[in-house]
């Protein structure tokens, strides 16, 4: 793995770059719009009217006619039991496809150039999402041990999900509060009889022609006019419940890391350690999905230089590298604590195998007086190191959040 | 229409001076906190509690310093009220995802990991003057601190700096990329 060198003036230059999502201005602009000081009770009666008719055309006339306000369409939508919805590019592409049930969901999410798939949520109850995120290695990683990587876990609900708003033009729209509505009207399209609105979207930022059946009110067709993306949402009575199952098997090109098995095999693997010699206990050999070998003991913390890095037998090895936590330079950290479990502080570092390795390694581990070796240690695979940060003691458990030093 | 003018037309209700706001000053105030902060959710937050503490005070805005430096001022003072509440600083900051930039994008967060460890009025007259290119006068008008200190201030921050970023150069500031 090759060390980042941090020019100054570059990095500024990118931070200057970087921007708000125009979902979040938004919502900011929404915020601000419901605190602005009214000029006279004029407006605010009439916006009072206006909900309350509203709610009694939704009371009175839950199966609206020919024309009905957009606000009731988005409501009728947005209230079905179950929905099937695919977004495509104006090439005809899928970029997307939704179903959900209830409180269950299934959500694809399609790279518009290499046709695969790159991400993918299912939820079977309310509190549990598993997610699937495909890494492409990029031209020019050359380390022959670097896999394409995809990731899988669960999200326990108290972090934040993986936004599907990003994808979902239904869903942006839907959620939009400040759509301003330019025109609609009866048209007659080749699906049928249908109440076409012609919608600006802060939310979405731009246009959308949106098509919805005037008998019930739901939206089947949206149409992004400045990229021609199109949304078509059916309404299935029943949807096989096969769909939301969350062992999927894709990726086959792939590695698959199941973050939460890694986790938990870490978490044995350091408590038990790989052997002890001389004084220190190897505690964790990991690969990254890099190619980088990562290893980890206790009883001989590595100089915050790494001018004493680890050997391996047999494979060529590229510069040490890591983090001052894990040296004798852990103050630097922002944080550094005895990895749970075991109640030390962890002491490694990393080095890119630039070889193929093979399954077990001949591992040989820096002291004050030499080195001590290792034979034959079998090396787990994961995704990124950042992945095992709550047995190595750098958050706490569920939280993701760092206890103080 | 002149930062004064808006400030008036924000103080009297004006809806379209909230719209000409945000599309103004969302973004700004967004990167600011969010490099403050180091995560995206709440430095929506703040930057929404911000742009509502100038509405309420858009009556006080003199006009001495841009309307730009003192949302940031606004934004600054959000912050360390937010970081005050903080018991520990979270782990989870936003790391860049990987992508076609992402060399630059670990670039930047390596910037932003060693500004993180400087005290935070030295970090937000460097992200002020050198990200959102307010000029040394108004750094020192949003924090309300002198040109001199202004300056000082600069200085220690780029000292510290180069000398974190070249004893970073062991280590890789975020070594984990597929």
């Amino acid at each position: 793995m090759p060390q980042i060198p941090v020019n100054l003036n570059s990095a500024i230059e990118t931070l200057k770059e970087e921007m708000p999502s125009e979902e979040a201005r938004a919502r900011a602009s929404q915020a601000l719009s419901t605190r602005r000081p009214r000029a006279s009770w004029i407006p605010r009666l009439a916006l009072v009217g206006g909900a309350i008719g509203v709610a009694m055309a939704i009371i009175l006339w839950p199966r609206p006619t020919l024309g009905s306000p957009w606000s009731v369409a988005a409501l009728q939508t947005a209230n079905v039991p179950a929905s099937h919805r695919i977004e495509r590019s104006a090439t005809g592409e899928t970029l997307m496809e939704i179903w959900q049930e209830g409180g269950k969901m299934a959500m694809t999410a399609h790279d518009p150039k290499t046709r695969r798939v790159i991400l993918l949520m299912r939820r079977n109850d309310k509190q549990h999402l598993s997610y699937f995120n495909f890494y492409p290695p990029r031209p020019k990683d050359r380390n022959p041990n670097a896999t394409p990587a995809a990731t899988k876990g669960r999200n326990d609900g108290r972090s934040r999900p993986y936004d599907a708003a990003n994808f979902d033009l239904v869903k942006t729209l839907l959620d939009d509060k400040n759509v301003k509505v330019l025109d609609q009207r009866n048209v007659t399209t080749p699906e049928g009889e249908r109440t076409y609105y012609k919608l600006r979207s802060t939310l979405a930022g731009h246009t959308l022609d949106v098509y919805a059946e005037p008998q019930t009110g739901r939206i089947r067709k949206i149409v992004s006019v400045p990229n021609g993306t199109i949304a078509t949402i059916e309404y299935p009575a029943t949807i096989d419940p096969a769909v939301f199952d969350v062992n999927v098997a894709l990726a086959s090109d792939a590695v698959t890391y199941d973050i939460d098995e890694e986790t938990a095999q870490a978490r044995r693997t350091l408590a038990a350690g790989l052997g002890s010699k001389g004084g220190v206990t190897l505690r964790l050999a990991a690969m990254d999905s890099s190619g980088s070998l990562w290893v980890l003991w206790t009883g001989a913390t590595p100089e915050g230089n790494l001018s004493k890095p680890f050997k391996v037998t047999g494979v060529k090895l590229g510069k040490a590298y890591g983090l001052p936590a894990l040296t004798t330079s852990w103050k630097k950290a922002r944080v550094s604590l005895p990895a749970p479990g075991i109640g030390v502080r962890l002491g490694g570092m990393a080095r890119p195998v630039l070889t193929k390795a093979p399954k077990t390694l001949d591992i040989s581990i820096p002291t004050p007086s030499g080195y001590v070796l290792f034979r034959q240690i079998a090396y787990q695979r994961i995704n990124l190191i950042y992945d095992l940060s709550e047995p190595m003691g750098w958050s706490k458990p569920d939280t993701g959040h760092a206890v103080r030093r | 229409m002149d930062d004064v003018e808006l400030a008036k037309r924000l103080a009297a209700g004006d809806h379209g001076a909230v719209d000409l706001l945000v599309d103004a000053h969302h973004a700004s105030i967004f990167r600011f906190l969010r490099q403050l902060t180091r995560h995206v959710d709440d430095a929506e937050d703040l930057a929404q509690q911000t742009l509502m503490r100038a509405l309420k005070g858009a009556d006080r805005f003199d006009g001495r310093a841009g309307l730009r430096p003192w949302l940031l001022g606004i934004a600054f003072r959000e912050f360390t009220k937010w970081r005050r509440k903080k018991l520990w600083l979270p782990l989870t900051i936003d790391r860049p995802n990987p992508g076609d930039d992402y060399e630059r994008l670990l670039e930047a967060d390596a910037l932003l990991d060693a500004l993180s460890r400087l005290p935070e009025g030295v970090r937000a007259a460097f992200l002020m003057h050198y990200v959102e290119g307010l000029s040394l006068r108004e750094v020192g008008e949003s924090l309300a601190i002198p040109e001199g200190t202004v300056k000082s201030r600069l200085h220690t921050a780029r000292t510290q700096l180069s000398s974190m970023l070249e004893e970073e150069v062991p280590y890789a500031a975020n070594p984990c990329k597929p």
